[in-house]
């Protein structure tokens, strides 16, 4: 049936043209600071009304895995995630461009959100109908359960100092509060203003935490920094070939994808959450299961390997629930949801059943973007690094008007720039003093998501707890949250003690 | 000096011409419809397949634009602070209201001038899934109401469809237990996952289902019957009083918009409703066409409120 779909994919060159197109935009949307597969989406979703149905949401299938893609590539040369979804990959790597590696770094990326990408594309093209029915078993006590474990295990992962990474989530979670409450209507922390009562956008958010505090930070070391850049664009790039990576590191990394892609996987099929979280849990697991968790942080190449495996297999995940129950998960696959409707296709179960054709026509576009989305990129990886040769005061202006663009665009509403100015100052002053933001961004995305499920439960069990613990999933997930807990607090109170013992041994000496 | 004030005057005569003239010309630059929703639901279809209808009458780039939040209050806001120019449109349905009864808004519907109703959403269906074995309506009533709370009616809470189940409690003398379950895709999958009992849905949204018979379309929540859906029974078929829960689709403008303006759009809207690719359209998703316009529109949709909405207000509120 897939090579079915392969053969129609191929007997219009068009679709397969279209495919390449889509790639490339949605990674040059996915590389520029503030514009997501999402924008890239809503720009892209009028020119598909003409298309045939198969060649229109092929398009548009090969834009969203291009823009969720294409974060890496800022999110490695400038330390400004490109998407929500490549947070994580900036910790190392950036760290890894900032050591003349910025080649090898993209590498892995590109080859790793590959492998993530093709690993969701044949689970979707082969489990897909029966992931679906397992996920329809997630009620409010299920949830409650597996954010409560993401919340936990990501605010574990605090760099640094653990008490400044709990402060920046709770930071994050009380932020999450502001606006009109999803259950009750209630007006909360809104001060008597008006557009405080949608709340603080997600987006806006981002890309003020990440991408204009790093410009700030820029240009606060403007001085020393230009020089330095400038040094380390094209030193490395000649002497490297293929992807970067030996073969050896190639396997030693795809034990930490293996993990990654599951991660990625399970979090794309949880309706609400996507690539945004599923690269932060991919890279807390791969740093606390490392052999070489110092590394971490410091331009480990495991740690680009996890969140950029873990942000492509999430796609899949969301293509699952949306292609075989019509759910979209999240704001990148309501676009394509959008898409479907305006050529008369329902996702849905009868997509499946009916052994339509155009189903196996979209996983082959699927598994193609992947392959063309690795294409194009492996070939971008010299021009990519030239970035890095831009003159700082050139380039940082264009980020920021992409910056005010973005935020603008999630929503349409001018109040989100604000919104962005105003959490860019915020990120550049944590970052200042060493507060981490990843931990904050998490408590800002699930809080609310875990109230919500929780007040559900509660009104579904009439304000008992016990039917959550009465659930098989939500209890393994309970039980998992706590392990995540004790060996949190066992492994910070070791360290603490090495410290003082270290500490007691240099003043004796 | 007074050359240049000369000059600048001139000019500022010629720009206020060329103002007119442009007014004289409307629509001359593209149109954007605020859809107060996001993508990828029915409210957002209807926004986009009327854009393409409009697009063809008007000769403009008709663009729809999705602002989220607030339960549709950030979209009519943004709708009201726009130019009053009518290049900014607005959609919105029965949803409308609920924020201001609920007191967190003024916004209202008498806060717009209305262009017009080009159809109408008489597809709201009360569903069960199959294996609860409702045999009908009447079935399902009478069980909710001999052990009271035991049937869960699973919705958005805060939004018309709670309305709708005090309505059917209060009309029917059932006993259903309102749940928050969320919007619409998370109400086909808590029915789905037999997570809660009964829902109501705009048939089309979950057709796949009803095709294969997992779901069952007890009544339809209108006031006329449609022939789309002939499975779809009225309540009081039953014996039942009919609870209309059908949902208008309006399209409305900025309150200071020139009246030549909202006639320009309005004459536009008439004929967006009877293109006949707009038609087969809302016949392949069970709507029905219509073709109110401003102030007949606007009397319908307020008519609509009080006769539907407005009484429950108050178990409505205390609800909360």
């Amino acid at each position: 049936m897939l090579l079915q779909g392969f053969a129609n994919l191929f007997a219009n060159p068009v679709t397969v043209a279209l495919i390449a197109i889509g790639d490339l935009a949605g990674l040059i949307f996915g590389a520029i600071p503030g514009l997501s597969a999402f924008t890239a989406l809503a720009i892209m979703l009028p020119l598909t009304f003409s298309m045939e149905p198969v060649v229109g949401i092929s398009f548009l299938m090969s834009v969203y895995v291009g823009g969720v893609s294409g974060g890496f590539i800022s999110a490695i040369l400038l330390g400004i995630p490109g998407t929500p979804s490549s947070i994580a990959t900036c910790f190392d790597g950036h760290a890894l461009a900032t050591k003349g590696q910025s080649y090898r770094a993209m590498g892995v990326a590109v080859l790793f959100s590959f492998i993530g990408g093709i690993f969701s594309a044949i689970i979707l093209s082969t489990l897909a109908p029966l992931i679906g029915q397992v996920a329809l078993r997630f009620s409010p006590y299920e949830y409650t359960a597996v954010i409560l474990l993401a919340l936990t295990t990501v605010s574990a992962l605090a760099e640094g100092s653990m008490v400044k990474g709990l402060l920046a989530c709770l930071l994050g979670v009380s932020l999450s509060f502001v606006g009109i409450d999803q259950l009750s209507a209630y007006t909360r922390y809104t001060f008597g203003f008006r557009e405080l009562r949608g709340g603080f956008a997600l987006v806006p958010l981002l890309i003020g935490l990440f991408a204009v505090s790093q410009v700030l930070s820029n240009a606060a070391k403007r001085n020393s920094v230009t020089p330095e850049q400038a040094k380390l664009s094209v030193v490395k790039q000649a002497r490297m070939k293929g992807f970067g990576i030996t073969w050896k590191e190639f396997l030693h990394c795809l034990k930490t994808a293996g993990p990654a892609a599951a991660i990625g996987l399970v979090i794309g099929i949880l309706p609400g959450i996507g690539g945004n979280i599923a690269n932060l849990l991919a890279y807390t697991f791969a740093k606390k299961t490392s052999k070489h968790p110092e590394e971490f942080g410091k331009g480990s190449i495991e740690g680009i390997c996890a969140p950029e495996t873990a942000n492509n297999a999430s796609v899949g995940g969301a293509l699952i629930i949306l292609l075989t129950l019509g759910i979209p998960g999240d704001n990148a696959t309501s676009m394509i949801m959008a898409g479907f409707q305006i050529h008369g296709i329902a996702p849905g179960p009868l997509l499946f059943s009916s052994g339509n054709v155009l189903v196996y026509a979209i996983f082959a576009a699927f598994i193609l973007a992947n392959v063309i989305m690795l294409a194009e990129a492996y070939f971008g990886l010299p021009i990519f690094s030239k970035i890095l040769s831009i003159r700082t005061e050139v380039l940082l202006p264009v980020v920021i008007a992409f910056c005010f663009v973005g935020s603008y665009s999630s929503n349409n509403r001018i109040f989100d720039i604000a919104v962005m100015v105003a959490f860019g100052i915020l990120g550049f002053v944590m970052k200042r003093h060493k507060y981490p933001l990843a931990p904050m961004v998490v408590g800002f995305i699930l809080a609310p998501m875990l109230e919500e499920n929780l007040r559900r439960s509660l009104m579904r069990s009439q304000g008992s707890l016990m039917p959550m613990v009465q659930s098989p999933i939500a209890v393994a997930f309970l039980v998992l949250t706590a392990a995540v807990l004790v060996y949190t607090v066992v492994s910070e109170v070791k360290k603490s003690k090495q410290a003082a013992a270290a500490a007691a041994n240099e003043s004796d000496d | 000096m007074k050359k240049l004030i000369s000059v600048l005057l001139v000019l500022c005569m010629f720009l206020g011409l060329a103002n007119v003239a442009l007014a004289d010309k409307f629509p001359s630059k593209p149109i954007q419809i605020i859809c107060p929703v996001k993508a990828g639901g029915d409210t957002d279809r209807n926004t986009r397949q009327l854009a393409l209808a409009l697009e063809k009458v008007l000769g403009v780039s008709v663009v729809t634009v999705n602002v989220n939040g607030g339960a549709t209050v950030m979209g009519m806001e943004q709708a009201l602070d726009a130019e009053p120019d009518g290049y900014t449109l607005i959609i919105n349905g029965t949803d409308m209201f609920v924020p201001n009864m609920m007191g967190t808004t003024d916004i209202n519907l008498s806060s717009f001038k209305t262009i017009g109703i080009p159809l109408i959403d008489n597809t709201t269906v009360l569903v069960a899934h199959k294996d609860s074995g409702y045999a009908d309506l009447k079935d399902l009533v009478e069980k909710s109401a001999a052990q009271p709370d035991s049937i869960e009616y699973g919705g958005k809470i805060g939004a018309t469809n709670q309305i709708c189940g005090i309505a059917m409690n209060k009309e029917w003398g059932s006993a259903f237990r309102f749940q928050d379950v969320g919007n619409n895709a998370a109400k086909i999958t808590a029915l789905l996952g037999r997570q809660t009992d009964v829902i109501n849905l705009s048939y089309s949204l979950a057709l796949d289902y009803f095709k294969t018979g997992e779901f069952q379309a007890l009544c339809l929540l209108g006031s006329e019957a449609n022939e789309l859906i002939p499975d779809a029974k009225l309540a009081s078929e039953f014996g039942y009083k009919n609870v209309d829960f059908s949902k208008f689709f309006w399209v409305g403008v900025n309150p200071d918009t020139p009246d030549e303006i909202v006639d320009i759009l309005a004459d536009a809207l008439a004929k967006a409703a009877q293109d006949p690719e707009f038609l087969a359209y809302l016949k392949e998703n069970f709507l029905t066409p219509a073709c109110m316009l401003k102030e007949e529109a606007q009397a319908y949709a307020q008519k609509f409120y009080e006769d539907t909405m407005e009484i429950y207000k108050d178990e409505f509120i205390a609800a909360q």
